[in-house]
């Protein structure tokens, strides 16, 4: 802000002090909102990062079991049970996290043929755990994408909370200090101009009546 | 003694000893890939399979293709061999080959597949070929079946081979509840009610061969409660699913499946008689794949000496076809199991 506009009034002084007081609060609650997301994101990175120890284990542990079941049952037996699955949809719905929209995904695995009392009665065990292991890790895989996408805009999120506050705390704040010290240093200014005027006449007039007399 | 298996029993004798030793799986567990092991088979009577097809496949699916060639030709000497009263069983036996065809044609018609693709999955599929020796359907017949429009005409077709029969039964339900699962059932305990029904008592020592029937029916009414305890669905919804002949009834079963947990029906498994169950790696893994094999490597260790002791038996020729279906079983899983690099624990779990 050019200090050559502001105007030295006294309600100039009170607006400013206004702002000031505004901006300290907002950069509370801007430093309050930023902790929160910040955990909100290390509390989502955590799970994040144990799911994605899970799922190395549990897809090393899936492939294998694909490959036992291949072994067992023959792989005309584990293509046929394959073409019976159906495919399944993703929903994208969206949750509120202080003021930050992250996305929540819900799963539909429509199931066609390969119904439980089908997999129970007509399929092969051995392909039955395989199918189990793949469903653990598709939920897995679509935990962490849930997550690592609420990550990715908690993260976007933080960093713009950041850019905002340092903005207030840095800039807004110190330049409206300034202008109300200056508009104080005008005002003090103006009052001692005032002061020595006022003095300088009732002087003169002193003067003018000690010469009358 | 009956003198008609005399020859058969010869015969059999003579082709037993084409059989893998112990000590040649031991060789093919050892080795490092699966050209080591076809270089392995290559020195034994799979040298033969191997020429047939050596310029057509390479690594593991020339093993693939041997070994599925070799079962064939065991299992045509298996049906010949056997004098006529034996050949019923044995066809019977053999006709699980024709089932597992007719279920996949039945899935990929239900799922609207064409011709085309169906045929390239069934008909040149590494696997065992379909219309196997034995089987009551040819390659004909499935070509037949490929060509038809709906589920409807394939049940009609394979009415003129008895499968169909148990299938037209099951039509209005499935016209009802869209669901195919329903002639899947069907075909399976079409196939254990004419393998019961064809172990006719002729000689009087068929007994263990109807045992061992009754102990297929009952690992697989087993795995089926326990699977249907694993996924949570009602014990009213899988009953139709048991077949009933095997040696546990159905009022076990449904104390089996109210046990509440695997681990507690496992438990009570125990009490079910000899079932050769070790649930240690099913504790180690949480797979009912490991239970089922624990219990089959127990039936076929039991039943396998039982029917090697019938000299002049129709058990004799069951035998060589148990043995035949173990040494692929075993050759396979190692040869896969090296070609996907399981660890060598898993591969001894698989080949009894």
């Amino acid at each position: 802000m050019p200090q050559m506009d502001i105007k030295p009034t006294r309600i100039e002084l009170i607006r400013t002090n206004r702002r000031i007081k505004l901006a300290k609060r907002g950069l509370d609650l801007l430093k309050m909102k930023r902790s929160s997301l910040v955990m909100e994101f290390f509390a989502i990175s955590r799970s994040v990062k144990g799911l994605r120890e899970n799922l190395r284990s549990d897809m090393g542990e899936a492939i294998e079991t694909v490959r036992m079941a291949e072994i067992v049952s023959g792989t005309m037996e584990l293509e046929r049970i394959a073409y019976m699955s159906a495919d399944s949809t993703v929903a994208v719905n969206m949750k509120n996290v202080m003021g930050v929209r992250i996305p929540e995904l819900s799963r539909n695995y429509s199931q066609t043929i390969l119904s439980n009392q089908y997999r129970a009665v007509s399929v092969p065990t051995a392909i039955n755990d395989a199918i189990k292991m793949f469903e653990k890790v598709y939920v897995q895989l679509v935990e962490i994408a849930e997550k690592e996408n609420s990550m990715r805009k908690l993260l976007h999120e933080i960093d713009k909370t950041k850019r905002r506050s340092n903005a207030i705390e840095n800039l807004l704040i110190p330049q409206l200090t300034a202008s109300a010290k200056m508009i104080r240093m005008r005002l003090d200014e103006i009052e001692r101009d005032m002061f020595t005027t006022l003095k300088m006449i009732k002087r003169k007039m002193e003067r003018k009546e000690e010469t009358v007399q | 003694m009956d003198p008609t298996y005399t020859g058969s029993y010869g015969r059999i004798k003579a082709y037993g000893t084409d059989f893998l030793s112990e000590d040649s799986i031991k060789r093919l567990l050892g080795a490092k890939n699966p050209d080591e092991i076809a270089t392995e088979l290559f020195s034994t009577f799979y040298r033969t399979d191997m020429e047939q097809f050596s310029a057509v496949y390479k690594g593991i699916d020339l093993i693939n293709m041997a070994l599925n060639h070799r079962l064939i030709v065991r299992n045509r000497i298996a049906l010949f061999a056997a004098p006529v009263p034996g050949r019923d069983v044995i066809r019977a036996y053999l006709a699980k080959w024709d089932i597992t065809n007719i279920k996949s044609v039945i899935s990929s018609k239900y799922l609207g597949y064409g011709v085309k693709e169906t045929e390239s999955f069934l008909l040149s599929f590494r696997d065992v070929p379909i219309g196997i020796f034995g089987g009551n359907l040819t390659k004909d017949d499935y070509n037949v079946l490929l060509s038809q429009s709906n589920i409807d005409s394939i049940v009609n077709y394979l009415s003129n081979f008895g499968y169909g029969q148990q299938l037209l039964l099951n039509m209005d339900r499935y016209r009802k509840t869209g669901d195919v699962s329903i002639f899947m059932s069907a075909l399976d305990t079409y196939y254990y009610a004419k393998l019961i029904e064809s172990v006719k008592f002729y000689n009087g020592d068929e007994g263990p061969l109807r045992r061992y029937i009754s102990e297929e029916i009952d690992l697989r009414n087993i795995m089926v409660v326990l699977k249907a305890i694993d996924l949570g669905i009602e014990f009213e919804r899988i009953r139709e699913g048991l077949i009933q002949m095997g040696s546990i009834d159905l009022s076990r079963l449904q104390d089996l499946f109210s046990s509440g947990g695997i681990e507690k029906a496992i438990e009570k498994l125990s009490s079910f008689g000899n079932l050769g169950i070790d649930p240690k790696n099913y504790q180690e893994n949480r797979r009912l794949e490991s239970l089922e094999n624990s219990i089959k490597t127990s039936m076929y260790r039991r039943y396998l000496d039982i029917f090697n002791s019938q000299a002049l038996s129709v058990g004799s020729t069951f035998a060589f076809i148990l043995r035949s279906e173990l040494e692929r079983e075993r050759v396979r899983s190692i040869s896969l199991g090296k070609y996907y690099s399981i660890t060598e624990e898993n591969i001894k779990a698989l080949i009894f």
